[in-house]
């Protein structure tokens, strides 16, 4: 274990390490919240409306949206790995005794955290200053099932991308399937618009699918929209159980075909 | 006393499977729908034995199998036939237990961590290869004044040379006192002086922790400062597995004579003096057969020319493989 917490540091440090990147990043996040209000607001103002919802809601969806892109959804550590496959960087992990998945998960762990010290300011910050505008959740258990639903989506994430980044075991370069898990997952999640638009059947189909685990229902709980569930918590996690198994046998298979490229 | 056998390779094959595509765009997009596989081998049943404390080169040109048989050594790649046995271990099962006593430091790949310095990559190693405190003080100090990186550790590794970030994936490599090291051209690209640094340091701790060291490389200096063994690959298969004075005597079928004369001569007057192998208006040198030196420097001497010196060399070992492999 103590290995894996000296990886989840050893990727802070190195997130750390370029202080005017981040000092970028933070200021241009504020903004991304403040122009999300203003463009809602000019469109509702102007009498439309998103299906039910009001403009606290769809506000309050969107900047969700963005908080879970900016903390939850994939932070390329998994993205990596096709690069580490195809370049032959892999070879000195697999020479290592460490398991790669693990290796991978502390790795993204480590950007989370930086993430989530250096986010939290402009979060926090539009959150206090929309305060008024948003929909604010009714009992402290609502942010509990939230969190819980987060995380389950954020292992979600880094398992489907890893798995999409072992491919490159196969095709040499895997950006292509990367792209389109990303233009499915985004849709299936909610991230384009509200999956509640959508007919009542195609939300049935979606229950059983990882998908709106990773955005719809976490946001739908915080939002109220959505009462919390056993099913909210069960289907990702077996989600995740498949998952895992079928990553390590993919990662135990590509390394058959691996020829350690490069070196 | 007979010593532990720590590498043991039986018939070793490894065929790679790769996609040919004819240069140009046209080709670019047939490559596209249909790609035509194509087979090499790149290491062809190659048997060999090792034992414990040995410093073995493989030598050979570029895409002759050393780097592959050292992958199949170490783990990396799935043999296609044969087997490879390490301090007992099958290495494609990738057992930790194995992994805990071997390094690989490859010259051109890094286990450092590029935006962090060198340090955090060694605390790093320290954690997963379960070195106690006290190992990793006494190892840590000892090389880092042996190899004189002391200034460099806290630095960011992207901003080292080439040079002293070699140095330190050896550092990184060697922190759990692997039983075996594998280096794949640990020397490369490096200057002079940085690379004998490397060569002693190597040396000194092959003599003193008495590991067994594998080396490939293409510089000549490497292998014949640091190895006694030599394994010469070509095109997949082993050449010659000896020693170095072997090697010499086997294949070291001419001698260096090289003439200084009082004035210049033309190449054409030195021709007729014997085969030439480097000509510098009053100093020539030419091959001679072995057995024939005496002769020939007694016709030489016989000559018109006045000669101020004669120097009588062995060959070097450089151009003695180029006749192994010319052959």
């Amino acid at each position: 274990m103590s290995k894996y917490l000296a990886v989840v540091s050893n990727s802070v440090k190195k997130s750390l390490v370029y202080r005017a990147n981040t000092f970028i990043m933070v200021v241009s996040t504020f903004f991304s919240f403040v122009v999300l209000f203003y463009f809602w607001s000019s469109i509702y103002g102007q009498g439309n409306k998103i299906g039910t919802y009001t403009l606290a809601e769809i506000i309050s969806y969107y900047i969700f949206l963005t908080i879970f892109e900016l903390l939850v959804m994939g932070d390329g550590t998994a993205w990596s790995i096709g690069d580490e496959i195809k370049s032959g960087q892999i070879t000195s992990s697999i020479l290592r005794p460490i398991k790669y998945l693990e290796y991978k998960f502390s790795q993204s762990i480590g950007s989370l955290l930086f993430r989530l010290m250096i986010f939290s300011l402009p979060i926090i910050g539009a959150l206090l200053l929309l305060r008024d505008y948003l929909v604010a959740p009714g009992s402290l258990m609502v942010y509990a099932f939230f969190a819980l639903g987060a995380i389950m989506s954020y292992a979600l994430y880094f398992l489907v991308f890893y798995i999409v980044g072992l491919i490159s075991f196969w095709t040499g370069d895997s950006y292509g399937f990367f792209f389109a898990a990303f233009v499915v997952i985004n849709f299936m999640q909610g991230g384009l618009f509200p999956l509640d638009l959508l007919p009542k059947w195609f939300l049935m189909v979606g229950n059983f699918l990882p998908f709106k685990y990773l955005f719809f229902v976490p946001v739908g709980i915080v939002t109220g929209r959505l009462v919390f569930d056993y099913t909210f918590v069960l289907i990702p996690v077996l989600w995740c159980v498949a998952l895992y198994f079928i990553a390590n046998l993919l990662y135990k298979k590509g390394l058959k075909k691996y020829e350690g490229y490069g070196i | 006393m007979k010593k532990k056998i720590i590498v043991e390779v039986k018939n070793l094959c490894k065929t790679y499977e790769y996609v040919e595509k004819k240069p140009g765009m046209k080709y670019s997009l047939k490559n596209l729908f249909a790609s035509e596989k194509k087979q090499k081998e790149a290491v062809k049943n190659i048997s060999l034995k090792i034992e414990e404390g040995e410093l073995i080169g493989f030598l050979g040109p570029n895409g002759a199998g050393k780097t592959t048989t050292l992958k199949m050594l170490s783990g990396v790649l799935t043999p296609t036939s044969g087997t490879v046995k390490v301090l007992g271990y099958e290495p494609i099962k990738r057992q930790n237990e194995y992994k805990m006593q071997f390094a690989f430091v490859m010259g051109q790949k890094s286990q450092l961590w590029w935006d962090l310095p060198p340090m955090e990559s060694f605390l790093l190693n320290k954690k997963i290869y379960e070195v106690s405190d006290q190992d990793f003080k006494k190892n840590l100090d000892e090389m880092i004044e042996v190899l004189d990186v002391g200034e460099i550790v806290n630095k960011q590794v992207r901003q080292l040379s080439l040079g002293e970030r070699m140095k330190c994936e050896l550092i990184a490599a060697l922190l759990h006192n692997p039983k075996v090291l594998f280096l794949d051209e640990p020397t490369i690209g490096l200057d002079v002086v940085a690379q004998k640094k490397i060569r002693d340091f190597i040396k000194k701790y092959n003599k003193e922790r008495k590991t067994t060291i594998i080396l490939t490389s293409h510089y000549m200096e490497d292998i014949s400062q640091l190895c006694k063994r030599i394994v010469i690959i070509d095109l997949g298969k082993i050449v010659f597995d000896g020693q170095l004075e072997d090697l010499v005597s086997k294949y070291a079928t001419n001698k260096k004579v090289t003439i200084f004369f009082d004035q210049k001569i033309t190449r054409q007057d030195a021709e007729k003096l014997g085969k030439i192998c480097q000509f510098e208006s009053n100093k020539v040198s030419f091959d001679v057969p072995r057995l024939n030196v005496k002769d020939a420097v007694a016709e030489i001497l016989s000559s018109d020319f006045s000669i101020s010196d004669i120097e009588i060399d062995e060959e070097d070992v450089e151009s003695i493989i180029r006749n192994v492999f010319t052959k």
